[in-house]
């Protein structure tokens, strides 16, 4: 039993939260506390949605670099139409159709056009960016966004965020695809063996483009909560984010080489990584190392899973 | 048995060319409806192009086929399915990462409530794994902690549960044992017995004659005979069919006296070489001199003998021993400093530096020869040996800088040639030296492989082309199943006797 569970490739990212919650719990007595708490929150839940999307592109054997550039986008569009006046649902609709076009822009490029992912996502990203610093002016953070639009970040519901319920249910939906129904399973199937599954007759290419649709859906989505939960766009929004949405689902049981992953995983990594800088925050240790631990935890977990499958593939006299 | 049961599946005039080399010429034959029908051949003979047209992945140039009647329009794998046509490929097409089960029904529809019914998938497979004797294959285990046999019949299995019509199998038992490959040709019969109709192609004669009902050769892309496999049917006549060419009209001039003095000193030496499930363990050796041939068939472990001599490959055992110094290791670089050169065997893939000017390649061996103060390289002296090279090999350039990439596939072999040799080499090993080129630029590789041997270099060639070895080699030696079994001198060849060595590893016929 014991056995089984180390296999899953979630145990990992779980195991390291635990230990984080358990080191927390102990060496800080802020932990606990509503604030912190809810920081936490506040930071897992729009990370842990934009990486469910490359969660999706990893298992696929793809990855989307633009992730953080659409959130950007989506927090300053979100600026932008408050100060056309546009009401929240439009607010909203309007960001997440945006990330959509974003995400189908990518997909356009890799899936479609063939380009290379790692040029085609850095590309959009460099766009996505440069427009939405076009938008972006200094009085914007000054600017007030409806009442509705910042309940949506503030507002709480048994103890926690709403972004956090929308996170899980998220989380509950991909869980549910990509382990229980047909679309979901292909994923696997064309990370697993792209060409076998040409010949297969899967059609691998719109599988992969609707990954990545979804991926910028979701990192519009994201944005928007962001910017709700934090009432003003900033520029900073979403910087780095791709690495760390791309670090936590490898933590969680991803890989590049595609064909593994699940949704839980990417949580998992996420929450890691938070309760990681919480963590360093908490316990005013020197934030640089911070980057010292994430790199040697990623670094670790890939080499000891490559060394359990190559033990694994020598026993079975493979190689 | 009706007409359309005689000509179920009806090969017509298949003819398929890939730049200058004609894969299949105006093939023609009829497979029955419900026969296991191997086609036969040597490597080259135009099996897998063929198989790759009636499997849908490619188009014939001319010809068609029809099945059941029906004349087949479009090529394509996912037209195949749905005609029923299913081709199970030699290289596994398998998930590793997902199990058994999806592996076997990766378009099945067990559901429950709108999800998918785990229970019911695993008990769809276990029934199918029970009915095929698989009873150590679980369903819900991860296909890449199941033995290569195991995927090989999981594969099998899945194009089984679509229900076709029609099956290919391509080499399914090379990765098989014994055992194993016993159980894979129960099971075909079996399907067979259920109206299945089979496509087989195997090097194994011991197979084939024990499951085909009918067996079609093919040589040099042409339909050469469909015989019965009745209990007359020797091998030595399959044998004959597969290789039968009248060499005295070719260009082919047979060897019949080895050119090799016999105090020539020793050049290479390989002792004992061997990898697991790969190369069992092998010596060979070439004097200064000597032209060595090594043919076998696909899957007998000569190309990668050539790889793992040149270090290219990895080994388990054994040691290479140039001019008397030993090496229990050797790496390319080291054999380039020892001054043995490889030719690949696929210009396509390795070999050439298709977007580099000739002259840039052909020094690319030797440029620190051409290197002055501070690194600066002797451009003249370069175009001065490129020159050279070009003129000793006839190559058609435009001019010195021209691209390999714009050259015709001869000119790139010669090229390629030529940089094996710009270092001097005193060993050459080299791989398909003249796969997919015209007569013309074959003959010239030839003359010059001759000339640079009677100058006392030692060549090694990898050849599938037995007329070819029969014309250069002082010696032959024969590989098959990842061993050497025989080896044949200048003078008794016969592409009959090298052939029997290669397919079924005896002189004399079994049981006759």
């Amino acid at each position: 039993m014991l056995g089984r569970l180390a296999r899953k490739n979630e145990s990992v990212s779980f195991a390291l939260c635990a230990a984080l919650v358990a080191a927390l719990s102990i060496a800080s007595d802020v932990f606990y506390t509503r604030a912190n708490l809810n920081s936490l929150q506040a930071s897992i839940a729009p990370t842990a949605i934009m990486a469910f999307g490359m969660m999706i592109c990893l298992i696929c054997g793809y990855f989307d670099l633009s992730i953080g550039s659409i959130m950007l986008l989506a927090g300053l569009l979100s600026g932008k139409f408050n100060d056309w006046g546009f009401s929240t649902p439009w607010i909203v609709l309007c960001v997440l159709v945006a990330g959509l076009l974003a995400g189908c822009l990518n997909g356009l490029l890799v899936a479609v056009l063939k380009i290379n992912a790692l040029i085609a996502t850095i590309g959009v990203q460099y766009i996505g960016y440069g427009f939405a610093m076009t938008l972006w002016d200094r009085n914007m953070q000054h600017r007030k966004f409806p009442a509705d639009f910042i309940a949506m970040g503030d507002g709480q519901f048994l103890g926690m965020y709403y972004m956090i319920w929308v996170m899980l249910a998220i989380l509950a939906g991909f869980s549910f695809f990509l382990k229980y129904s047909s679309s979901g399973r292909r994923l696997y199937y064309v990370g697993g063996n792209r060409e076998a599954s040409r010949l297969i007759g899967f059609n691998d290419r719109r599988i992969i483009f609707l990954c990545y649709a979804v991926t910028g859906l979701l990192a519009a989505l994201a944005g928007v909560l962001a910017v709700a939960r934090i009432q003003s766009p900033t520029q900073y929004m979403g910087g780095g984010v791709h690495m760390t949405c791309m670090i936590a689902c490898v933590i969680g049981g991803g890989s590049f080489a595609g064909g593994k992953g699940s949704a839980v995983g990417a949580a998992l990594g996420v929450a890691f990584m938070s309760l990681l800088t919480n963590m360093f925050n908490l316990l005013e240790m020197n934030t640089q190392l911070q980057n010292v631990v994430v790199g040697l935890t990623l670094i670790a977990v890939i080499v000891i899973d490559g060394y359990l499958n190559l033990k694994k593939m020598r026993a079975m006299g493979k190689i | 048995m009706t007409a359309s049961d005689r000509e179920f599946l009806k090969i017509a005039d298949i003819t398929k060319t890939y730049g200058v080399v004609k894969a299949l010429t105006g093939v023609s034959f009829s497979i029955r409806r419900g026969e296991i029908h191997t086609v036969l051949g040597e490597n080259g003979a135009g099996k897998s192009t063929l198989m790759k047209i009636i499997g849908g992945e490619t188009g014939p140039d001319s010809g068609e086929i029809t099945l059941d009647g029906r004349r087949i329009e479009h090529f394509s794998p996912a037209a195949a399915h749905a005609l029923g046509i299913h081709m199970v490929h030699q290289e596994l097409a398998v998930f590793e990462n997902l199990t058994v089960a999806e592996n076997i029904f990766p378009y099945h529809n067990f559901k429950k409530g709108g999800r998918i019914d785990y229970a019911r998938l695993h008990e769809e497979t276990r029934n199918k794994l029970n009915l095929f004797g698989l009873k150590t294959i679980k369903p819900e285990e991860t296909l890449g902690s199941v033995t290569l046999a195991g995927q090989q019949m999981v594969e099998i299995l899945r194009s089984i549960v679509a229900e076709p019509k029609v099956i290919i199998l391509d080499e399914p038992t090379s990765g098989l044992n014994d055992h194993e490959a016993d159980l894979l040709l129960n099971i075909l019969k079996r399907l067979k017995g259920e109206g299945l109709t089979i496509i087989y192609i195997s090097h194994r004669f011991k197979e084939i004659m024990r499951i085909s009902d009918r067996i079609t050769v093919l040589r040099d892309g042409e339909f050469v005979a469909t015989l019965e496999n009745t209990p007359d049917l020797a091998e030595s006549e399959l044998i004959n069919n597969m290789v039968g060419r009248d060499l005295s009209a070719s260009l082919y001039q047979i060897k019949t006296v080895a050119n090799t003095s016999p105090d020539a000193p020793v050049l290479l030496e390989v002792k004992g070489l061997a990898k697991r499930n790969a190369l069992n363990p092998t010596d060979l050796s070439l004097a200064a001199g000597e032209i060595l041939g090594v043919f076998g068939l696909e899957g007998s472990g000569a190309s990668r003998l050539s790889r793992m001599m040149y270090g290219l490959e990895g080994k388990d055992e054994g040691e290479i021993a140039i001019k008397g110094k030993r090496f229990p290791k050797v790496n390319p670089r080291l054999m380039v400093a020892e001054r043995v050169m490889y030719l690949n065997n696929n210009r396509k893939i390795a070999g050439l530096l298709p977007e580099l000017p000739v002259t840039d390649n052909l020094s690319l061996p030797v440029l620190r020869r051409f290197s002055r103060f501070l690194g600066f390289l002797n451009l003249k002296a370069i175009a001065r040996l490129a020159t050279d090279f070009i003129k000793a090999f006839a190559i058609a350039l435009p001019s010195l800088s021209t691209r390999p990439a714009n050259l015709s596939g001869g000119n790139q072999q010669k090229v390629m040639l030529s940089i094996c040799l710009v270092p001097e080499p005193e060993i050459l090993i080299v791989n398909e030296p003249t796969r997919g080129i015209d007569v013309g630029a074959k003959t010239e590789i030839h003359k010059f492989l001759l000339d640079i041997a009677s100058k006392g270099v030692g060549i090694v060639i990898f050849s599938s082309e037995l007329p070819e070895l029969m014309s250069l080699s002082d010696r032959i030696l024969v590989m098959r199943e990842n061993s050497i079994v025989d080896e044949v001198k200048a003078g008794d060849y016969t592409e009959q006797t090298i052939m029997r060595y290669a397919a079924v590893g005896s002189a004399e016929p079994e049981g006759e």
